[in-house]
């Protein structure tokens, strides 16, 4: 695991399935959304000793037209909606702050759960995202201090904890202190 | 008799969520990806099997 800069990591891990998924997934995704992977994933990327059977990814808002690309795209490259097929449906889900889930056919798990940003917090981790280079591709993932303080301030369940306390332990003498201290107070 | 002792347990899970974090802060990608792929490939293999039975 290398640094290249502040918001370029090189990571030359073997891939997981999981791996493989994303990278393949975002490939698409990033020809038509801004978008940033949170939450658990974050964690399995750098090396958490467990799996998870869905990927969270916010997007940024995009109009209906765009949606209908897009979705027609992931389609062509194999991949289908999980609850809804109807573009407007899709549309009325993500409107409405849901996910929709994106597997690859005819799969179920592993999925991607793709969300609208809707908050400050969202909209600012899609700001300061950062690159994790891998052997098959580049994908964006939030910043690790606010993945850390997001998990123990506002997810909290004992994975969680677990997820934030591998992040701290691997990036210990990467990680940004005063700006985690603001993160931590700011989602407390 | 207390058979499952919870704190405990969560207190030694951690310790390990610890030792498997120095390892991988210490070692090559290539090291413990290895090892990482094998728990993440096995277990979703094995939820993917689970769901078609």
């Amino acid at each position: 695991m290398e640094f290249i800069d502040k918001k370029t990591i090189r990571l030359d891990k073997i891939p997981t399935l999981l791996d493989n998924f994303v990278v393949d997934f975002t490939k698409v995704l990033e020809k038509h959304a801004g978008y940033v992977i949170v939450s658990g994933y974050v964690s399995i990327l750098f090396g958490r000793s467990r799996a998870t059977e869905d990927i969270d990814i916010l997007i940024e808002k995009m109009s209906k037209e765009d949606l209908i690309i897009l979705y027609s795209e992931l389609k062509e490259n194999g991949y289908w909606c999980v609850e809804i097929e109807d573009v407007n449906e899709i549309m009325d889900m993500l409107l409405e702050g849901l996910a929709v889930r994106f597997a690859k056919k005819p799969n179920v798990i592993p999925n991607i759960e793709l969300k609208f940003v809707k908050n400050t917090v969202e909209k600012d981790a899609i700001k300061t995202a950062i690159d994790v280079v891998l052997k098959t591709g580049k994908i964006r993932i939030s910043n690790i201090e606010l993945q850390i303080a997001y998990k123990e301030k506002v997810l909290k369940s004992e994975k969680d904890m677990e997820d934030a306390r591998h992040l701290e332990g691997v990036f210990k003498s990467n990680i940004d202190n005063k700006l985690l201290g603001e993160y931590r107070e700011m989602l407390k | 008799m207390k058979v499952f002792d919870k704190e405990k347990n969560s207190k030694q899970r951690m310790d390990f969520v610890d030792t498997w974090a120095d390892y991988v802060r210490t070692h090559p990608d290539s090291d413990w990806s290895r090892q990482q792929k094998i728990v993440v490939d096995s277990q979703l293999e094995n939820n993917s099997k689970q769901r078609k039975k």
